[in-house]
């Protein structure tokens, strides 16, 4: 009899807490500071982007066992972090609702922070959710086609024409822009 | 890489140098909770208990459904339905004319376009008549612009003549087009906008046989969309939202009726606004003015959470009042014409899973009001056809299938009849 403490499947249940544990502390130390500016460019706002990534993190952490590929940690933790960005935005559109049944100003802090941002900046910001995501992931993320249909779970050919029109209402904002 | 592209990357990284690492929040832990110990013998009792709860929820979905797809042909829609496939090579897309009843491929054209993004669809009452859009939403030029296309289905439904319509938009953006009942007008929804900001929105009613046009605007800050015509052509009905930088006015957001009999003037009067319920992921759904002009068809998703991650999700196809928004307010002027549920764990069924793309879709009414055209994703299963007696009818030429990674389907906008 060896002097082991416990029964097998304690240590494998340890085992697997220590691997998801070691796993999700390696994905936050190499994309932390990455995914937080990505939830920055899709919410506006910094705190806010901060809280996104930590909700990101926490059920990366609790769903890790059940991920199917966890060499897709990191296309998982995106896809959270762009998920609870758009919750973000579905709450301050609900905030804004009972702001004007009050009949007061809407006040957020991404729109107080409009005034600081450049012409492409603001028109990025007022694009429609899916082109302004696709945007960030290719122009910021640098993610090629593939990575971004994973991500957004759209096809290829979605992301494709997606990119093209946000560019297109980009330009075609720029040109409004300048004249 | 162009000018703007490389813009666009130097501004991207400039503005997300605002989370500076020496000020971010480090993550908090989150708390690991402790894993029950459980006999070895409970294994095989759970495994059979779970094939028994797998078996039960299969007919606990069936219950809930209630509404499964029926077969057979469905009598009384219009004979033909289209569709936009592609686009292909960034070159061009398929307009396929389906016959209703075999869902055979009759006929099919190819749409050029200018810069690979899909194009729509809208078609007339006489159901031969489609007005397909390719557009940029970019100035002319370039390989940029609007390009409006007229397909004509013959007789027989096996030849199609396709030409394009001389309408020039520039400097609008085009949002949203339908063509009336007899084919011979357009109602184009658009905008004229600047920087960030939009100075005006109109719709325009423009006739194809001699280029007049009527034009009501407003300077409200939002937009029309989702244009559909009642059956005498005299008048539109449109989905009016508040622009995403200004707060949202209940009095003005919804769908609208328009009168483009008389001359053009202000797009929001006073008057009935069909208030609005956005799904799940915060969009509004489409609605589509009936023949009579006297109701909206749209849709409704409603999502609850389960235990372990399992939600469920009920789609409806409802007909709101068009007249009386008090009523529709209190639900009373509303009538459900199709009810669907599903239960599951959103993230087993890729693409179609995402909470966002829940629900039914309107996507096309027939002349008589009685048969949209609805898509649905419900969980992983994708459903293409048409309302019958309460229930969805598949339309054959597009198949039901249960998506596991990626479902792909006709959307709004890319399915007519």
């Amino acid at each position: 009899m060896t002097g082991v403490a416990g029964n097998p499947g304690d240590l494998h249940d340890a085992g697997r807490a220590d691997a998801a544990a070691a796993a999700v502390t390696g994905l936050f130390r190499g994309h932390h500071l990455e995914l937080v500016r990505l939830a920055l460019l899709m919410t506006g706002d910094v705190a806010t982007a901060e809280d996104v990534v930590q909700d990101a993190f926490e059920q990366l952490h609790r769903r890790w066992p059940s991920l199917r590929r966890q060499d897709s940690g990191l296309a998982y933790v995106r896809s959270s972090v762009l998920n609870g960005c758009r919750s973000v935005h579905r709450r301050a559109r609900v905030a804004r609702k009972h702001a004007a049944r009050l009949a007061e100003p809407p006040a957020s802090g991404a729109d107080t922070a409009a005034g600081e941002r450049s012409d492409l900046m603001a028109a990025l910001l007022g694009l429609p959710r899916r082109q302004r995501e696709v945007l960030v992931l290719r122009y910021y993320a640098d993610l090629d086609v593939a990575e971004i249909a994973a991500t957004l779970r759209i096809g290829p050919s979605s992301v494709r024409s997606t990119a093209a029109r946000g560019l297109a209402a980009l330009a075609r904002a720029l040109q409004e822009a300048d004249r | 890489m162009t000018d703007l592209e490389d813009r666009l990357r130097a501004e991207l990284a400039a503005f997300a140098q605002r989370a500076d690492p020496a000020l971010i929040r480090p993550l908090r832990e989150p708390a690991i909770r402790a894993r029950p110990r459980v006999p070895g013998w409970l294994a095989p009792a759970a495994a059979a208990v779970a094939v028994t709860v797998v078996v039960m929820g299969v007919a606990f979905v069936g219950w809930l459904a209630g509404h499964r797809p029926a077969t057979g042909p469905v009598a009384g829609v219009p004979r033909y339905y289209l569709t936009l496939d592609g686009p292909w090579s960034g070159h061009f897309a398929r307009a396929v004319v389906h016959g209703s009843a075999t869902g055979a491929t009759l006929a099919s054209a190819r749409i050029p376009l200018l810069d690979g993004e899909s194009p729509s669809v809208t078609g007339a009452a006489d159901g031969r008549t489609f007005i397909i859009v390719d557009n940029t939403g970019q100035a002319p030029g370039h390989g940029y612009g609007v390009r409006f296309y007229r397909l004509r289905v013959g007789p027989d439904g096996r030849t199609v003549r396709l030409s394009r319509l001389p309408i020039k938009v520039w400097p609008l953006a085009v949002d949203d087009v339908a063509v009336s009942p007899d084919g011979s007008r357009l109602a184009i929804a658009e905008q004229s906008c600047g920087g960030s900001r939009c100075r005006y929105s109109q719709i325009q009613v423009r006739s194809l046989a001699t280029g007049a046009t009527k034009t009501w605007r407003t300077r409200a800050a939002g937009a029309p969309w989702n244009l559909s015509w009642a059956a005498g052509g005299h008048q539109v009905g449109f989905l009016w939202e508040s622009g995403l930088h200004s707060p949202p006015r209940p009095q003005r957001d919804g769908y609208r009726l328009l009168n483009v009999a008389g001359p053009g003037g202000d797009l929001l009067p006073a008057g009935a606004v069909v208030p609005v319920s956005p799904n799940p992921g915060g969009d509004i759904p489409p609605a589509l003015l009936t023949p009579d002009g006297r109701a909206f068809i749209t849709s409704s998703t409603r999502i609850v959470p389960g235990r372990d991650h399992h939600v469920t999700v009920t789609a409806k196809i409802i007909k709101l009042s068009a007249r009386t928004a008090r009523t529709a307010r209190t639900g009373r002027a509303q009538r459900v014409l199709y009810a669907a549920s599903a239960r599951g764990v959103p993230q087993k069924y890729g693409n179609t899973g995402t909470l966002d793309e829940q629900g039914c879709t309107v996507l096309s009414l027939d002349p008589t009001g009685q048969h949209p055209l609805v898509r649905c994703f419900l969980l992983g299963r994708f459903s293409f056809g048409t309302l019958a007696s309460g229930r969805l009818k598949p339309l054959p030429g597009i198949p039901n299938i249960y998506c596991v990674r990626e479902c792909r389907g006709p959307m709004w906008g890319t399915a007519a009849w």
